[in-house]
């Protein structure tokens, strides 16, 4: 049998949590499975008989109890309660226990209390537990009188919580009622009790227990008055502040604001209480939640809310008219609208009534205009009823007050007023309404119908008025705003076959459009005015809404445009171009920047607007006018596909269905007659198709998207062959060539090559746009060869490996490739364009005929033939997407062919004296670095070691080096062909791959002191392109090496001096003190060695280069911007000693760094000037 | 301090906006019609170093040589807090752009190291009364002498009329060992610091 008295003692006399909690849950245990019959229950509370009073012997000898022991005692007894079953209790032992916790509360207030407490709130859970008992229990409790208050709070919040689980006991609570009825005699036994709570636990349980009760009982007005009273002494309540409870100060708001909204009942207390506080003018934002609240929970209304709407009204108003605290003033206006939705009828009416006329008043004085403005709209927009009360006398008055306006701002605060009034309106309009309220609403639609030409006529056209004054433009900023509104309003379907339609009529909405288009017109010849922009970029937003609630209206802004572009024609400036793209862009957003209910509409829009761009751009180059104008009307085309594809893509669209791809241009034009010109066909004069009726079938998302990249690509092929024309056979082979077709003459290069790009762009976004299958099902690759000129250029089959290598051996630098002029001529910046945005599977397909490797060799070739600045960048590329998106290191005829040449041409550029043989050597290998740049971000790409071997040793030339050295920075520098956008592949761990494989063993050249590895010049080129590469990675991954490599930074700084090798230097030596300042203590007087002559003319004058250093090393003299960046990363450097390091590692150097900076506070460039002071600020503080 | 012992409780205020700045070129429009024009725009990335090597780089204004100019002057010492008003001498007028004058002229172009150039900042208090027009002076002075290189001298005189003791404030101001033994006292000092804390550079 269980020796309960055992276990008590073993709690009373044990620590640890754990334990305590094993002996409790083994007491569980011992009741449950003791027989019945060995009465376990009573041996069990008898355990803690030696340490209650009367037992202990203690006692006679006079001295104190032991209260820590007993309360141990009946913890153990309330904590083996937590881990009985609910069932095992019988009414007769639960009655027994609640009577021995009962005598606790009643004769222990020193030990028994929290443990009787606990113990009580677990045996209420009991199944035997009678609701009688709960009476007693809250008897028992409230027997204790003062000496609740003396308990701990722990104590008290155990009381607190054991009442309110009786209060929720639905039988406890009805026993209760039934005992005390109205008069509630326990609740007002237990405000006495509880009335000087002052701890923020204790106190959220006890407001709970109020709203409990003054929700879930029906207390008598005394009562209820005595509750309110004992809470409404704690508002507005606060925090002590060194409490250590969780509970924060909103937690006490939100569960007393709870009590005030707990029943209506409370109205008339309550009510007048709030508002008296905020009329007394403290913690308005407080009181007004406090009344939403109220306003929002109270049922019966005509009750509770409707006597004190003026009261409240009446207080209110001033917190918003007079207010200056933003969140309190919003806080009220939510209340004001909360008030407006709880009312009905004449009740709404009286109170709108009641607003308007307060209101209107103030609308006439600028000083209160936009609080008027305020209290209207919250009220307003409450409901649909309580709008149409109140919008007639609103708008009238606005209207009158704009008539007779005291001054612009004056002038803007009422525009807004009506602005915010039409947008509600807007809101309102799709709300749920019966009937009854929907001809309410249509009723007042009157108001709207003039208010374009009576309020928004004057202040839009304002706008497009060239003699507009600033305050003009203000105004015509917060009109446009609202025409946006405006021309957006339908009107609300009374009936199920009443259609929602525009509130104003066609005309109107055709008038709208046009005056808000003049806007642009008027200012894009403006292009200087800052000032408007405020204004264009509200006419913008207005005028997409406006095409968005009326599609006719796009259609005559896109003839506006076209006169516009007509009549530019003969214009070579660049502000025609400009005002063309500018307006082509505004179009592009306004038509086809989302698309409306109905999809089709949307195709129009961009339809239309593309196929005018395209047609007034060939009607420009045939007209031969400015270049620039073409370039305007591109971006026109390129902006309205990259809104429209967006806007498609918003409706998730699937976005690789597969295309026809032998007839997709015929499909494209059959669809589309208005293509037909662009596509080179006959145009059988059909009708374009956005100008008839809309289909009876509506367009899906997908098909919309499919069609907007063939009509893109139908474009771009239209503005290929444009640009393109046969050059004929060339020399010695049989085979036809493009070259740029006569369009371009050559009368503004810079605007031609731009175009070339810009169209290049273009079919790299349409491009980039489609997916793998897409892309696969279209034959791109033949594109890419023949430039969408299909019968000028024939494409060459595929062929078997072998053949594709005795291709590559028959090859010969002198023949050249007979596809050179794909890649390596003027006409390359479109193939880029096609190349940089195909998937790696549409690019392989270029190495199954060989043309892809031959022209990898050519390529590395041609850069030292006489390509231009232009064309070789452009060439580069394309050899670093072929090496990028196709395995070309297991083509090994390729790589030893590619190896070959990079030795070749290293060795000659070893040899060459002449400069002219140096720069064409240098150019050969540098377009190898380009190869090898595409290759090594592959995976698998760092296979091709031996030209990785080869690159190692380019620095290792006394001759040329340097050069060489320098552009190995190509390799790892950032390039867009290289990211994933473009489909590139790229492996996430490249940069550390190259690290080790090139830029770690070169590294170890630069910095041993081995005099075998190469002499000090040899070094020194190791060290320009270890820093050039390193400048472009992580610091992460040159970490462990950082040492070597500040140290190769300060060498080479040293020798050089500022320039553009000491920059890179610069920007690691700052890197490095920004992620590891320690590695960098030791050389602060190097480091300020190298930092002054960038920015100090004198110290600069008293550099000497090492005797070893040849003559052209560096350029003789530095560029401004190369100096000007050097002596910036000096100054931030030098400037962030002092921070960085102890003072004994700085001080020493303080008189001259301050004496240079003091100097360099004068230098001649203004931004080194103002890094100057700070440096100097930084030092100054140096004591 | 309290308010009933400034020298002038209500000054007028001039708003950042309304404070004289160096002109920058205005950022181009961005509006909702704008979204791509970053993108069409963009210079591609092989046209640019290290792809292109003969790339002409912009000419940007920030790396251009410019001399220090009266508006720059202005920056350095607009934005000293006043002694009095948790305000900058900007914003109060105190410092105006007109009343800096450079010798020889910033329109020459920079000036070289060994060529001594002239500063004269003017003030005008808020009211002729001031009292603290010499702790104003003292502050514009200290701030210059701080960030100016060695060939600059700051003169700092009260403008003509602008104070009932403008001769007796000037004389202060330009004996240097008065500025000196000025700058020795603590709380003189703590005053200062006070007002120059507002300079600050990013």
């Amino acid at each position: 049998m269980a020796d309960f008295r055992q276990l008590a003692l073993d709690f009373v006399l044990e620590e640890d949590e754990a334990k305590l909690t094993e002996l409790a849950q083994r007491a569980a245990k011992e009741l449950e499975a003791a027989p019945a019959n060995s009465n376990p229950v009573a041996r069990w509370v008898e355990a803690v008989q030696p340490w209650m009073p009367g037992n202990n012997e203690a006692e006679d000898s006079q001295e104190m109890p032991d209260w820590t022991s007993r309360a141990k005692a009946l913890e153990f007894l309330s904590r083996t309660l937590d881990f009985v079953k609910p069932d095992l209790l019988k009414p007769s032992q639960v009655k027994l226990l609640i009577a021995f916790f009962g005598a606790m509360l009643d004769i222990d207030h020193k030990a028994g209390i929290l443990a009787s407490a606990s113990a009580l709130s677990r045996i209420i859970e009991m199944k035997a537990f009678q609701s009688q008992s709960g009476y007693d229990i809250i008897s028992k409790v409230c027997g204790m009188k003062e000496d609740f208050q003396r308990q701990t709070a722990k104590t008290r919040l155990a009381v607190y919580e054991l009442l309110r689980s009786l209060m929720v006991t639905p039988e406890v609570a009805s026993n209760l009622q039934q005992r005390d009825g109205a008069s509630s005699g326990f609740m007002m036994n237990l405000l006495e009790l509880c009335r000087n709570e002052r701890d923020p636990d204790c106190l959220i349980v006890w407001f709970d227990i109020l709203r409990i009760f003054l929700q879930q009982y029906e207390p008598s007005q005394e009562v209820l008055e005595a509750v309110f009273g004992a809470f409404k002494a704690y508002y507005p309540i606060t925090l002590p502040r060194l409490t250590q409870s969780g509970i924060t100060p909103e937690d006490l708001k939100s569960q007393l604001r709870k009590c005030f909204s707990s029943t209506h009942r409370l109205a008339p207390l309550a009510l007048p209480f709030l508002v008296g506080k905020l009329d007394q003018g403290d913690g308005v934002t407080v009181n007004v939640k406090s009344i939403k609240e109220c306003l929002e929970k109270y049922t019966h209304p005509e009750q509770s809310i409707i006597p004190y709407v003026s009261r409240i009204w009446g207080s209110l108003k001033y917190e918003v008219r007079n207010g200056e605290i933003e969140d309190a003033i919003w806080a009220t206006l939510e209340v004001l609208k909360t008030l407006a939705t709880r009312l009905k009828d004449d009740d709404l009416r009286n109170y709108t009534l009641d607003v308007t006329r307060d209101c209107v008043n103030d609308l006439s004085n600028p000083m209160y205009t936009t609080q008027a403005g305020r209290l209207i709209v919250s009220v307003l927009s409450a409901n649909p009823s309580a709008f149409v009360l109140m919008v007639a006398p609103t708008v009238t008055h606005l209207k009158d007050n704009l008539r007779h306006r005291k001054s612009v701002t004056h002038s803007q605060d009422l525009l807004k007023i009506l602005n915010v009034i039409l947008e509600t309106r807007l809101l309102l309009s799709q709300a749920q309404m019966t009937d009854e309220q929907k001809s309410d609403f249509v009723a007042v639609d009157g108001v709207f119908k003039n208010l374009y030409s009576d309020v928004y006529k004057g202040p839009v056209a304002l706008g497009s008025n060239v003699n507009a004054n600033e305050d003009d433009i203000k105004i015509a900023t917060v009109a446009v705003q609202g025409v946006g509104a405006l021309i957006s309003q339908g009107t609300v379907p009374l009936g199920p076959e009443d259609e929602r339609r525009l509130l104003l009529p066609e005309a109107t909405c055709s008038e709208i459009c046009q005056a808000l288009f003049a806007i642009p017109l008027s200012a894009f010849n403006n292009h200087s005015n800052s000032n408007l922009d405020d204004l264009l970029n509200e006419t913008a937003k207005a005028l997409h809404r406006a095409v968005q609630a009326y599609a006719p209206g796009f259609k005559p802004l896109v003839d506006q445009f076209v006169s516009v572009v007509r009549g530019s024609r003969d214009d070579q400036s660049d502000e025609a171009a400009e005002k063309i793209q500018k307006i082509a862009s505004l179009l592009a957003y306004v038509g086809c920047s989302e698309l409306p209910k109905s999809l089709i509409n949307g195709r129009h829009n961009f339809l239309a607007l593309i196929h005018v761009l395209t047609t007034e751009l060939t009607a420009a180059i045939d007209a031969k006018a400015s270049p620039k104008i073409w370039c305007a009307l591109v971006v026109g085309i390129q902006a309205a596909s990259r809104y429209f594809n967006d806007a498609c893509l918003k409706h998730n669209p699937e976005t690789d269905q597969v295309f026809d791809g032998t007839m997709w241009l015929y499909r494209a034009t059959y669809k589309y007659p208005e293509l037909r010109s662009l596509a080179g066909e006959e145009d059988d004069g059909s009708a374009p198709s956005y100008s008839g009726a809309p289909p009876p079938k509506e367009a899906t998302a997908t098909e919309l998207r499919n069609d907007v990249l063939l009509i893109g690509l139908v474009v771009v092929r239209s503005l290929y062959r444009r640009a393109t024309a046969a050059v004929g056979p060339i020399h010695g082979t049989q085979k036809p060539a493009l070259q740029l077709s006569g369009d371009f003459d050559g009368s503004d290069k810079p605007s031609e090559y731009q175009y070339l790009h810009l169209i290049s762009d273009f079919a790299g976004f349409v491009l980039r746009e489609m997916g793998e299958a897409q892309q696969v099902s279209l034959k791109l690759d033949h594109y890419f060869l023949n430039l969408f000129q299909d019968e000028l250029i024939p494409i060459p089959a595929s062929t078997s490996e072998e053949q594709r290598k005795a291709r590559l051996e028959k090859y010969t630098d002198e023949q050249g490739s007979s596809w050179g002029w794909l890649t390596e001529k003027s006409v390359n910046v479109l193939s880029l364009g096609l190349l940089e945005a195909m998937r790696p599977s549409v690019v392989a397909k270029l190495f199954d005929s060989g043309v892809a490797q031959e022209l990898l060799v050519s390529g590395t070739l041609s850069a030292s033939l006489n390509q231009s600045s232009l064309t070789r960048p452009v060439t580069r590329s394309i050899l670093t997407i072929l090496a990028n998106k196709y395995k070309i290191e297991g083509i090994s005829y390729l790589v030893s062919r590619l190896e070959g040449r990079l030795d070749t041409a290293l060795e000659n550029a070893q040899k060459a004296v002449d400069s002219d043989d140096v720069a064409r050597y240098l150019e050969q290998v540098s377009s190898i670095y380009a190869i090898v740049s595409g290759l090594i971000r592959r995976p698998s790409g760092t296979q091709a070691r031996g030209l990785i071997q080869r690159l190692r040793e380019a620095p290792r030339n006394e001759n040329t080096g340097h050069l060489l050295a320098r552009r190995l920075e190509m390799l790892v520098a950032p390039q867009k062909c290289l990211t994933k956008e473009s489909f590139a592949l790229v492996k996430p761990l490249w940069t550390q791959k190259i690290y080790f494989e090139l830029v770690k063993p070169m590294l170890d050249t630069a910095t041993t002191q081995d005099p075998q590895a190469g002499s000090q010049l040899i070094k020194t080129n190791y060290r320009v392109a270890v820093l050039a590469m390193v400048k472009h990675m992580p610091f992460a991954i040159w970490e462990d090496n950082s040492a070597e490599i500040l140290r190769a930074a300060i060498s080479l700084s040293q020798n050089l001096g500022p320039g553009p090798d000491t920059l890179p230097a610069l920007e690691i030596l700052k890197r490095v003190l920004a992620e590891a300042p320690a590695t960098a203590q030791e050389y602060v007087k190097s480091l300020i060695g190298i930092s002054l002559p960038c920015f100090s003319a004198k110290a600069a004058s008293q550099l000497t280069r090492p005797a070893w250093l040849p003559a052209g090393y560096v350029a003789a003299r530095t560029s401004p911007e190369v100096g000007a960046e050097c002596g910036r990363l000096a100054l931030e450097v030098v400037g962030a000693l002092p921070r960085l390091f102890e003072s004994r590692f700085v001080v020493p150097f303080v008189p001259q760094v301050r004496r240079e900076l003091s100097l360099a506070c004068g230098h001649a460039v203004r931004d080194l000037r103002r890094l100057a002071r700070m440096a100097r600020a930084a030092w100054t503080e140096m004591k | 301090m309290a308010a009933a012992a400034l020298d002038n409780a209500n000054p007028t205020i001039l708003s950042a906006s309304q404070l004289p700045t160096r002109q920058k070129r205005s950022a181009p429009r961005n509006g909702p019609d704008c979204r791509y024009s970053d993108l069409i725009f963009a210079k591609p990335s092989y046209l640019s170093r290290p792809f292109l090597q003969d790339d002409d780089i912009r000419y940007q204004d920030d790396t251009a040589a410019a001399p220090i100019d009266e508006q720059e002057i202005y920056d350095l010492i607009s934005n000293i807090t006043d002694p009095e008003h948790p305000v900058s001498l900007g914003q109060l007028s105190v410092v105006n752009l007109p009343d800096i004058h450079i010798t020889p002229s910033p329109a020459l172009g920079v000036p070289s190291p060994n060529t001594i150039v002239h500063v004269t900042v003017e003030l005008t208090p808020t009211v002729t009364h001031c009292s603290l027009a010499t702790v104003l002076g003292l502050g514009v002075r200290v701030r210059l002498e701080q960030v100016l290189p060695p060939n600059y001298r700051v003169e700092v005189i009260c403008k003509e009329n602008s104070h009932s003791q403008d001769d007796q404030v000037n004389k202060q101001l330009s004996d240097k060992e008065r500025v000196a033994a000025a700058l020795e006292n603590d709380s003189l000092r703590s005053v200062l610091d006070k007002m120059l804390e507002s300079c600050i550079e990013n």
